[in-house]
């Protein structure tokens, strides 16, 4: 992976943090995304996923800490901010009673960097006719509308908030299609929240796993499924004698499966040693094992994960 | 053009099994020396996946000899895995293995094991191999250079 | 941002230019009417010459023809429409936005929110503005010949004449914009906003009302004048037609009047509307401010 330590991160969270009243969103969220990639941002419902998108996008204002794109905060406000960001909102709102036409116009209207002819193309490709009245429009049709709002908008970072879950298979697989699409064709760096964890894996190069409002894992995929392992282990082995950290570990009557974070050779080594069946994680099972931790243990494991590979460019510190 | 397809529940990760397509595309000679291969956008967005993981299966090949890209055209095939390219492994050493294999076929027979869990075993053994081999032995040899 | 408006409030905005139409024309043939009636009756001359003096039994009946018929319809009408429409124009601008969750989608295009709300709220006061405008010069011309003869102090048509309509129409749009905020619901905005409208309403009809401006006079009186006189004598014993007589007491020869005169209408259209627009200014600014405070 080719690294310019002068690039500026694409999406750059330092301490971000939300309060909803007593509770807590988000908190101590910190990472730094590079440009023209796929990131998942992973978590259960209720995790802060929305949240940390509205904040990225600038409809919240953050409690404590800051997030920026392309290094302008979102704070901000200002219209410098809010060009370089387009937002699909969960369940791809639009004015139900306006036209496509009249969606396209509203768009023109308030985004100078609007690309009326990449809408009217679109649309075009996918047979809706611009004088369709949003609310006629099936629900996949709906979601192709609201992308392409997002993507006239010619901003350099999408965010796309669960952006399939009430699509069915084929419009998913359509939708996606076009995401892939724009992100292969504009360098576009997208930024999709979704709890359904196996659909990313094809999708993202860049991991961000949410919990409890916390940041549980943050990363290059390719380095994250490099820095780990699972080990198949006699039952009676402790966490202190296996290489690196322990992550999550299942014990059975006489084995152990242990997943740990550690350096490719490091595992090789100990398993050629001691005798154990050391494999390669799978994505679902990284995110899921990270997931399964409680909220705010795995913000320090982030850390040293970034010097994996890639150095110092998942998180900043 | 060559299409891929993903297996999303098959447990390989998408890049390996672009790999895979391709060198068993070669080994049953559907894809031929010269041929070209579809760019990286057209194949992120026949799939829809991420253009990295095509990036990635693309280096592989090829640092495997398999293909090469040319600037401004494309990536193409640059060798055949077709069973007549066998000339290129010495024929005594194709013997022997040959003779080994053979020897393995009547031992497991001889054990009891049925053509279904010779089958099964072989499978396994070789799915084994490549996962645990490849990824890890990849990245350290990464690290190591 | 000037059409994006426009395109959102079409319905409503079409509406009320309906709603202006047809209380256009119901006016004008009402105005028509009473204006005939009113020559026949020769009753201008005659207001004119004696004050209403020579021809109070004529007023009398005129009034009885045209206050309790033609005319109620439009003054039912005035007494529900002004919490309505501002209603109806304030709950969507940001309760549907918030409702359908397309605030999402309007935020966070390239103009900040504060322009967004600036240039709307701009564009729709304007228009309201200017709409109960026309209606208060329709309906003061409609009213014209009964003002003539009888009292502008009161609702009606105090209500529909003035600066009464537009101020009380900026209050329930206010009121209705700041509930959408709070509620995040348009129905429920829309009621919430007509019934606090109700607040001021009450607040200037029963207690600002013609007693603020209310003045005594003492009045000599001769013989059957001074047995008959009420605060219902035509024309009014304070002397001119259009003065609200709150109370006559007798004292002698004497007649006290407590009455409200009919120069007062100004004032009290004046210190009326500034109440509204209190109202409406302070939920205004207070929907701003709020809006602002979620983003810093």
């Amino acid at each position: 992976m080719t690294q310019d330590t002068a690039s500026v991160p694409a999406l750059r969270a330092e301490r971000l943090g939300k309060r909803y009243g007593p509770v807590w969103g988000l908190r101590d969220c910190t990472f730094a995304v590079p440009p023209g990639g796929i990131v998942g941002l992973v978590g259960p419902n209720g995790a802060g996923k929305t949240t940390l998108l509205a904040l990225t996008v600038g409809l919240l204002a953050p409690t404590e800490g800051h997030v920026a794109v392309f290094g302008q905060r979102s704070r901000a406000q200002t219209p410098l901010a809010m060009a370089r960001v387009s937002y699909l909102a969960q369940d791809h709102p639009l004015y139900r009673g306006f036209t496509v036409a009249d969606m396209f116009h509203f768009g023109r209207s308030l985004n100078p960097s609007w690309d009326q002819a990449l809408a009217e193309a679109r649309m075009a490709a996918l047979g809706i006719p611009l004088t369709r009245k949003v609310k006629t429009l099936s629900g996949g049709q709906q979601a192709q509308v609201a992308l392409t709002m997002a993507l006239a908008k010619r901003a350099p970072v999408l965010l796309l908030d669960e952006p399939v879950a009430s699509l069915d298979p084929i419009a998913r697989l359509d939708f996606m299609r076009d995401v892939v699409a724009a992100s292969a064709e504009s360098g576009l760096t997208v930024l999709i929240a979704s709890h359904v964890i196996a659909e990313l894996e094809r999708l993202c190069d860049w991991l961000l796993v949410l919990n409890g409002g916390r940041l549980q894992l943050a990363g290059a995929v390719d380095d994250l499924l490099a820095g780990h392992a699972v080990l198949t282990v006699p039952r009676q082995l402790a966490d202190a004698d296996l290489p690196g950290r322990v992550i999550e570990r299942t014990d059975s009557d006489r084995h152990s499966t242990v997943l740990v974070a550690a350096a490719p050779e490091l595992v090789l080594v100990a398993a050629d040693r001691a005798g154990w069946v050391a494999q390669p994680v799978g994505f679902e099972q990284l995110a899921l094992a990270y997931l399964r931790r409680p909220p705010g243990q795995a913000a320090s494991l982030a850390e040293p994960l970034g010097s994996v590979g890639s150095a110092g460019r998942a998180v900043a510190s | 053009m060559f299409r891929f397809r993903l297996d999303g529940s098959s447990g390989v990760p998408p890049y390996l099994q672009l790999v895979h397509q391709v060198r068993q595309s070669l080994l049953l000679g559907y894809l031929r020396e010269g041929d070209r291969l579809p760019t990286v956008k057209e194949v992120a967005v026949d799939l829809a996946i991420n253009p990295n993981t095509v990036v990635k299966a693309y280096r592989q090949l090829e640092h495997e000899g398999l293909t090469a890209g040319r600037p401004g055209q494309g990536t193409f095939i640059t060798a055949s895995l077709a069973p007549s390219a066998e000339a290129s492994v010495p024929s005594a050493a194709a013997a022997e293995l040959r003779r080994s294999l053979d020897r393995w076929l009547r031992d497991a027979a001889a054990a009891g094991l049925s053509e279904d869990a010779i089958t099964a075993l072989i499978a396994a053994a070789r799915r084994d191999a490549a996962m645990a081999a490849e990824p890890l032995a990849a990245a350290a040899k990464e690290r190591a250079e | 941002m000037i059409w994006v408006t426009w395109r959102q409030h079409r319905a409503q905005a079409l509406t009320m230019l309906g709603v202006l139409a047809i209380i256009a024309v119901y006016a004008l043939a009402v105005g028509l009417w009473m204006r005939s009636s009113f020559n026949s009756d020769d009753l201008g001359p005659c207001v004119a010459r004696s004050g209403g003096a020579d021809c109070a039994a004529t007023i009398n009946s005129f009034f009885q023809q045209f206050n309790r018929g033609p005319v109620m319809p439009l003054v039912i009408l005035f007494f529900l429409l002004p919490g309505f429409l501002g209603a109806v124009a304030g709950a969507p601008v940001l309760g549907t936005e918030l409702e359908r969750g397309t605030w999402q989608l309007a935020w966070s295009q390239t103009v900040p929110r504060g322009r967004w709300l600036a240039v709307k709220l701009g564009l729709i006061i304007t228009a309201l503005v200017v709409f109960a405008a026309l209606l208060s010069a329709i309906m003061t011309w409609a009213w014209g010949p009964l003002d003539e003869v009888s009292i502008r102090l009161t609702p009606p048509p105090f209500n529909l004449e003035g600066i009464w309509l537009p101020c009380a129409l900026l209050c329930g749009f206010g009121l209705a914009l700041l509930a959408g905020l709070l509620l995040r619901n348009t129905i429920g905005a829309m009621v919430a906003g007509y019934f606090a409208t109700e607040i001021p309403f009450l607040i200037t009809t029963l207690a600002v009302g013609p007693n603020v401006f209310s003045t005594t006079k003492t009045v000599d009186c001769t013989g059957a004048l001074c047995r008959t006189a009420s605060t219902n004598t035509v024309p009014p014993v304070s002397g001119h037609l259009g003065d609200l007589v709150n109370g006559v007491t007798h004292a002698g020869n004497h007649l006290v009047v407590s009455y409200t005169p009919a120069s007062a209408f100004w004032p009290m259209q004046f210190l009326t509307g500034g109440i509204f627009l209190t109202f409406a200014a302070a939920a205004i600014v207070s929907a701003v401010w709020l809006l602002h405070r979620r983003t810093t």
